[in-house]
């Protein structure tokens, strides 16, 4: 499992190009010369089939004139871009940015019968999220399986790269839910409306573990993936609730063989509130959020909030074999981090970890809120930072 | 204290800023990204404003949603001095992305490196022109729980300073024709850093002076159990206190202040009816001992509903009204 010290990634999300997003609009002269440009620097072969000499590319045509089939492609050609871009800035582990996904937790409950769309709330500055409510059981649709699956087998298809596919987690699809059906069933059962709450999420995390999560697991594992994320930006939230969400993330990957990387990504939380449950989790690898408070010029442990870093010493107390994905890109900030201050961070990480191999490189979260020259750079430096690391290592 | 006796309602509130509708949402997206004029998403505010305004019949306060705001602190990191301009661009550089406790939106952490410093208007500024207004403000313990400081000793004299800035600014918010500040503690609720505190200082500041004449303050305690909360603020001279009736055991409940009882679900999708409002406002008024005077509202803000469930809810308070008059 362990490559070597410092394995780079992304987290998910990359921006949906302007092209991607606007299936429906008419050709935009700007939006094609950003995807010719974006391709001819990545190497995209696929890039002709957006825009060509003949004018018979897909963003030229008029929008009357571009079917399903055509939309599907453009999709497609989204996720081949952001395989490249990873590939480019020289990642291990790559994906498709997400570019079929609308949102991370729109996506899935749209994919999960029992949810219902409740409308849109604001998560930060110009950023909303849609918000479901659990009306009845909840499970996975069949249809969401299959696009997980075709989804996994299309990057593997496009990358000789390890494909590291990601799903977001029981807890935050329960915890950002309204979980009235498992709410009401507790308060049929007697429950008074305190009692009620604590039962229905506990109900509630629990179905989206075994019964949305667990199935879409086991059909990527059976499809090849040799690490698959599970993302839990909600974990921590409820420290009563640590005990459920470890056996959530159990519950998720179970049957899934031992060669098998179970990564769980956690962000913008008070980590230290897992603990001491998290350590019955059986996941391998926790990606975790770091550098969202400090400097992206100079790294000092005192500049970074070290009730952030105190998790890579709580993994140690509670004797945890498992590998760490340290954050060291803030996803929020244009500001480019430097390779020097990503390998101080790094190295500064390794030594409370104790082993460098079980550290491994990620930016904080998603770069969807980045534009894709800023996260370019951004996973450049990553990569860069990385490399002096592993020098620094001797690796 | 002997259980109420004469219980008398003095009318409904909101517990907090809300949501803003799914069209005001795709306008501010559309402004990001650079599709959409600024003076559109505006005009979404407006019009979510006046609904809500229509909807708030037979309430004792009005609150215009201060859906503009974002989060509680960002009027106050962008228009008073003391806080630190990070050398990043727009709302960057107030402070990072920091989780709004247990939910799924953030705020931006601000950083105090200097003393707070105001001319006395920006909280006016920052807020819409409403008759017979509430004005949302976050608590001292939960301002000092939130903020960065690098600045103050101590969180008392964080809280202090806090309070005085905004004692400075009541002058103006009271001319704009506001009658009620609600000082909002979600960090108790939260169990966010309560360290070894037994008392949230601070309020005397608005007293007698300031606040003393003509308008009311309270402090609202979302997602805790009252009976643990109000013995942090009893000593205090607040007009009246607000707890989470979903969170609270009212057999335990012992204030000399009037109660701002919030009944309606600020976590829950679904509506509540008339007969539920009805019956756990008498079960407060039967199990508390209170001073007698009692207002109804949510239990925490309505920001975690959409829009139009948050309008229902709103509507659903009204009609209890209704009924009590």
């Amino acid at each position: 499992m362990r490559e070597k010290a410092f394995i780079t990634q992304e987290i998910g999300s990359i921006q949906r190009p302007i092209w991607r997003q606007k299936l429906d609009a008419q050709p935009n002269p700007e939006w094609i010369a950003q995807a010719m440009d974006w391709g001819k620097r990545l190497g995209v072969d696929e890039a002709y089939e957006l825009a060509n000499g003949n004018k018979t590319g897909l963003l030229q045509k008029r929008a009357i004139e571009r079917g399903a089939e055509d939309k599907e492609r453009i999709i497609e050609i989204a996720s081949i871009y952001v395989i490249r871009m990873l590939e480019s800035a020289g990642l291990d582990r790559v994906f498709n940015g997400e570019q079929p996904r609308t949102e991370m937790y729109d996506f899935l409950a749209k994919n999960t019968s029992g949810i219902e769309t409740a409308g849109v709330l604001n998560s930060f500055d110009a950023n909303y999220f849609r918000k479901g409510i659990v009306n009845g059981k909840v499970m996975v649709k069949e249809d969401g399986i299959a696009f997980f699956e075709s989804e996994y087998n299309f990057v593997s298809k496009h990358t000789k790269k390890i494909v590291k596919p990601c799903l977001t987690g029981p807890y935050t699809m329960a915890d950002w839910s309204y979980i009235e059906h498992y709410r009401k069933a507790s308060e049929l059962r007697g429950a008074g409306p305190s009692q009620a709450l604590k039962d229905g999420r506990r109900d509630a995390i629990m179905a989206f573990a075994n019964d949305v999560l667990n199935p879409i697991v086991k059909r990527l594992s059976s499809a090849g993936a040799k690490v698959i994320q599970i993302d839990e930006p909600a974990a921590a939230t409820k420290e009563a609730e640590s005990e459920v969400f470890t056996q959530s993330i159990n519950a998720s990957f179970e049957g899934i063989p031992s060669g098998v990387e179970k990564a769980v990504h956690l962000c913008y939380s008070n980590y230290s509130s897992l603990f001491p449950a998290l350590a019955d989790c059986k996941a391998n690898s926790y990606l975790v959020e770091f550098t969202n408070h400090a400097s992206p010029t100079n790294f000092k442990p005192d500049q970074v909030s070290p009730e952030t870093f105190k998790i890579l010493e709580l993994f140690g107390e509670y004797s945890m074999d498992v590998d760490i994905g340290v954050g060291v890109i803030d996803i929020h900030s244009d500001l480019i981090e430097t390779p020097q201050v990503i390998c101080d961070r790094l190295l500064y990480a390794a030594k409370l970890v104790g082993d460098p191999t079980r550290v491994q490189v990620n930016p904080d979260c998603g770069l969807r809120t980045r534009r894709w020259v800023v996260a370019y750079e951004k996973l450049r430096n990553m990569v860069l930072g990385s490399e002096m690391a592993r020098k620094e290592v001797g690796d | 204290m002997e259980k109420n006796k004469s219980p008398k309602y003095l009318g409904a509130m909101l517990a907090g800023p809300i949501s803003r509708s799914d069209k005001t949402a795709a306008l501010h997206r559309a402004f990001r990204d650079g599709i959409g004029m600024m003076e559109n998403f505006e005009g979404g505010i407006a019009r979510d404003r006046s609904e809500l305004i229509s909807a708030q019949e037979n309430f004792a306060f009005i609150s215009g949603g201060q859906a503009d705001w974002l989060d509680l602190l960002r009027p106050l990191a962008k228009g008073l001095g003391g806080f630190e301009r990070r050398q990043s661009a727009g709302e960057d550089a107030i402070g990072p992305v920091t989780r709004w406790f247990r939910t799924n939106s953030f705020y931006r952490k601000p950083t105090i490196i200097e003393k707070l410093q105001t001319n006395g208007r920006e909280l006016a500024n920052a807020l819409p022109d409403v008759k017979n207004g509430v004005a949302f403000l976050l608590g001292p313990h939960s301002f000092g729980s939130l903020v960065e400081n690098k600045h103050y000793g101590d969180r008392h004299s964080l809280m202090d300073a806090y309070m005085e800035v905004v004692a400075a600014n009541m002058p103006a918010v009271m001319d704009k024709g506001y009658k009620c500040i609600l000082f909002l503690e979600p960090s108790v609720g939260y169990g966010m850093s309560t360290g070894a505190f037994t008392k949230i200082e601070g309020y005397e500041k608005l007293y007698p002076g300031v606040c003393g004449k003509g308008m009311k303050i309270g402090s609202h305690f979302p997602l805790a159990d009252g009976a643990k909360a109000l013995p942090l603020v009893e000593g205090t001279p607040l007009d009246f206190v607000g707890i989470d009736g979903i969170h609270s055991d009212f057999g335990k409940i012992s204030t000399s202040k009037d109660v701002l009882i919030g009944l309606v679900d600020g976590a829950r999708a679904g509506i509540e009816s008339g007969a539920h409002i009805e019956k756990e406002a008498a079960r407060f008024i039967a199990n508390a001992k209170f001073s007698g005077g009692y207002y109804i509202g949510p239990n925490d803000r309505l920001f975690d509903v959409p829009f139009g469930i948050a309008i229902e809810k709103i509507r659903a308070l009204s009609q209890y009204g209704e009924k009590i008059k």
